[in-house]
C-alpha cells in the first residue's frame, strides 16, 4: 500500500513536470517548423535491454539479465500527428545477484511487446522551442518466464492489453549545422486486461488434453492502476544521416508492478539504435 | 546560452523518472541457514494442500526442528534437517535439490516389489515379444499384454494403432504399469482414450490458492474424451504395485473411472498432488503438493489406489520366476 501511494505520488509528478513545461508556454506560440520531413519511416532497431525481475509466484529472489532487443516498426510524422507501431522483442537468460548461493538459479525470460500510439499536436512551448502531443496509446505485452527446476520446470507468464493516456514533448537542436530532435514519451496506463495464471507446470499434470487458452481467457481480468501499476519513459535522439532516412537513439524505462497476493515486479531499461527507412 | 539550459532542463525532466525503481524491489531475504530454513518452512506452511489429509501438524513439526538450525551449521548439516523435516509428510513430490544432494521420500520402502520384468519376458511372453515404441508388448495365451515402463516415454497415436490391430479378436488385454514412477499424464489420456467408449469424468481437483487453512480453487472436473481412433475393443485388466507413482497413479485413477476395467496388483504408491516449486536464497530448489484430486466417489488419491484384486508376489514365486499377480489377471479371461 505505502509503495502504491509513492508509485501515485511518482505519476502525479511527471504529470507536474509536464504541466509547468506547458503553462511556460507562449500565448502566441505557433507552430514550430520541423526539420524531419512530414513522411513515413521504417524503423529497424537493435540494442540491449537490461531487466530486473522479481515474482513471488517463483521465487523470493529478484532476477537481473541483460537481453538482445530486437524492434520492427513503422512511424508517420505529420505535421499535426504522430503514429508509431512497433514490435519489441527481447530474450534473455536471467539470474540472481551472487551472493554466495551454492546454486545459481536461471530463467528463461521471452519479452513480447506490440503497441500502437497516436499522438495529435496540442501546442508550441516554451518560446516556440518545444511541441507539445497528446494521445492514446495501446500495447500488448507478453513475458514468459521459465525456471528449470524438479520434475520439468515451471512457468509464470503475463499476458497483458493496456491502454495509455500518452504525452510527447518534442524540441530541436543544432548539431554541427544539422537539426538534432529530442523527444521524451511519457505513457501512463489507464485501464489493463490481464491474464496472469497461477504458476504453471510445463506440462499440465491433471489434464493435459483440457482447452488451455479457453482456462486462460476465464483467468483474465480488468485490473485498475493501483493493481497493476505501469509507466513507460522513452527519450530518444533523431538525427538526420541523409536526406530522407534518419539514425535514432533512444532510452526506455518501464515499470509495472502487479499488486496481487504474489506480487511480480518488473522494470526495463532499454537502449536502442535505430535506422528510420524513409518510404 | 538560454537555450543550453533548457535543453539540459529538458532532459533533466525526462530522466526524473529514470531509476525510480529501487524502492519497489523488495530486498532479498538473507542468506543464511537459519532464514532459508524459515522461508522453507513458510513458504510450505502457506501452499502445501496435505496438511489436514495426512494429519500432519505442520507447527509441532516446526518445533522439532528449528532448534535443530543455527547460523553456524554446515550446509550439509541443514539439509538433512530440512530433508528429515520434508520426509514428515510422506510425499514423493516434496523434492529438495541442492548442488550435492535431492531429498526423496522412499514412499515404497517397505513394499512387496511385485515385478520383475524379466520374469513376465522368460516366462510368459517368450517369442511373442514385441517392442513398439516404449510398449513392450505380446500375446499370452490369445490375451494381449503391454508393458508401460514410464511416462516419461512417449506414447504415439500410431504406435497404438498397430497394437490395437495387433490385439483385434483376443479375449482381453492387460496393461502392465508396475514399476512406472510417472512423467508426462499426456501419454496416459492418449492409452486412455482408445479404451473409453463415452466421455468420463474421471476425477476432480482443487489447487491451494492462497496462505489461508482452507483457501483452495473451486473444484476442476477432468474428463476423458472419446475419439475416432481405432480402439481396443476388450476387456482390460490393469496390474499395479507400490512403485507405480504420480502420472501411474492418476492413470489408474482415470481407468479405474471407465467400465470393463478391472485393477490387479497392489496399491499404488500414490502422488496424487500437483508439484509446485520454490526456491531459497542460498539457490536450492524445491517443489511440493500443491493440489488434491479425488476420485468421482470422493476418494483421495494421494497416498494410492487400492486394487480391485489384491495379490502379491511371494518370495517363493518369485524364486520360481512367476509372476502371481499376471496370472491372476490372466485367470480373469479364463474365467
Amino acid at each position: 500500500m505505502f509503495l502504491n501511494r509513492n508509485f501515485i505520488r511518482l505519476g502525479l509528478l511527471c504529470l507536474l513536470g509536464t504541466t509547468c513545461l506547458s503553462t511556460k508556454a507562449q500565448e502566441e506560440a505557433q507552430d514550430s517548423v520541423l526539420s524531419l520531413p512530414t513522411t513515413r519511416y521504417l524503423t529497424l532497431g537493435i540494442g540491449s535491454k537490461s531487466v530486473q525481475l522479481h515474482d513471488e509466484h517463483m521465487s523470493p529472489l529478484t532476477y537481473f539479465g541483460g537481453a538482445l532487443n530486437l524492434q520492427l516498426g513503422v512511424l508517420k510524422r505529420k505535421k499535426k500527428s504522430l503514429r508509431n507501431f512497433t514490435i519489441d522483442m527481447a530474450y534473455t537468460n536471467l539470474g540472481p545477484q551472487a551472493d554466495n548461493r551454492e546454486i545459481d538459479p536461471k530463467s528463461i525470460y521471452f519479452r513480447l511487446d506490440l503497441a500502437y500510439a497516436q499522438q495529435h499536436y496540442v501546442r508550441s512551448i516554451i518560446n516556440n522551442t518545444t511541441r507539445w502531443y497528446v494521445g492514446g496509446k495501446f500495447k500488448s505485452h507478453s513475458n514468459i518466464r521459465m525456471n528449470p527446476q524438479l520434475d520439468g520446470a515451471f512457468v509464470t507468464f503475463i499476458f497483458t492489453n493496456r491502454l495509455f493516456l500518452s504525452n510527447v514533448l518534442e524540441r530541436e537542436l543544432k548539431v554541427s549545422g544539422r537539426p538534432l530532435t529530442i523527444n521524451w514519451q511519457l505513457d501512463l496506463p489507464v485501464i489493463n486486461h490481464t491474464i496472469r495464471p497461477e504458476y504453471l507446470n510445463i506440462y499440465d499434470f491433471v489434464n493435459p488434453e483440457s482447452n488451455w487458452v479457453e482456462e486462460r481467457v476465464e483467468d483474465s481480468e480488468w485490473r485498475s492502476i493501483a493493481s497493476y501499476s505501469n509507466i513507460t519513459s522513452t527519450i530518444s535522439l533523431l538525427y538526420p544521416i541523409s536526406t530522407s532516412n534518419v539514425l535514432r537513439f533512444s532510452y526506455e524505462w518501464d515499470f509495472y508492478r502487479i499488486n496481487s497476493e504474489l506480487k511480480s515486479t518488473n522494470a526495463t531499461h532499454t537502449y536502442l539504435f535505430s535506422f528510420l527507412f524513409h518510404f | 546560452m538560454k537555450s543550453h539550459k533548457r535543453n539540459f532542463l529538458f532532459v533533466l525532466i525526462s530522466m526524473i523518472v529514470w531509476s525510480c525503481e529501487d524502492p519497489f524491489f523488495e530486498e532479498d531475504p538473507a542468506n543464511n541457514p537459519v532464514n532459508n530454513f524459515e522461508i522453507l518452512w513458510n513458504r510450505m506452511n502457506d501452499r502445501y494442500s496435505f496438511f489436514d489429509y495426512k494429519r500432519v501438524d505442520w507447527d509441532s513439526v516446526y518445533r522439532v526442528y528449528r532448534p535443530q538450525v543455527n547460523d553456524q551449521m554446515s550446509s550439509q548439516a541443514l539439509f538433512d534437517v530440512m530433508q528429515e523435516m520434508l520426509n514428515t509428510l510422506r510425499d514423493a513430490h516434496v523434492n529438495l535439490r541442492t548442488d550435492f544432494d535431492i531429498s526423496y521420500y522412499n514412499y515404497y520402502e517397505d513394499a512387496p516389489r511385485n515385478f520383475r520384468f524379466q520374469d513376465v519376458e522368460n516366462t510368459y511372453l517368450k517369442e511373442s515379444l514385441r517392442v513398439t515404441g516404449f510398449m513392450w508388448n505380446g500375446i499370452i495365451d490369445s490375451v494381449g499384454y503391454i508393458h508401460y515402463g514410464s511416462f516419461q516415454l512417449p506414447i504415439e497415436e500410431q504406435e497404438l494403432d498397430f497394437v490395437v490391430e495387433r490385439f483385434k479378436g483376443l479375449k482381453g488385454l492387460i496393461i502392465d504399469i508396475r514399476d512406472n514412477e510417472g512423467g508426462d499424464p499426456l501419454y496416459g489420456f492418449r492409452l486412455a482414450r482408445r479404451i473409453a467408449k463415452e466421455r468420463t469424468h474421471i476425477y476432480t481437483t482443487v489447487y491451494k490458492n492462497g496462505t489461508g487453512k482452507d483457501d483452495f480453487t473451486a473444484p476442476s472436473e477432468a474428463f476423458l474424451d472419446i475419439n475416432e481412433e481405432a480402439k481396443f475393443d476388450l476387456p482390460i485388466v490393469l496390474l499395479t504395485n507400490r512403485v507405480t507413482y504420480s502420472a501411474g497413479n492418476f492413470f489408474t485413477a482415470m481407468l479405474q473411472a471407465l467400465p470393463d476395467v478391472t485393477v490387479v496388483g497392489d496399491t499404488t504408491g500414490g502422488g496424487g498432488g500437483v508439484p509446485l516449486g520454490w526456491e531459497l536464497p542460498n539457490g536450492w530448489y524445491f517443489n511440493f503438493s500443491n493440489s488434491i484430486t479425488y476420485l468421482p466417489d470422493g476418494f483421495i488419491i494421494e497416498d494410492g489406489i487400492p486394487p480391485d484384486i489384491q495379490v502379491d508376489i511371494t518370495d517363493e514365486h518369485r524364486l520360481e520366476g512367476r509372476d502371481t499377480i499376471l496370472e491372476r489377471a490372466l485367470s480373469l479371461f479364463s474365467d
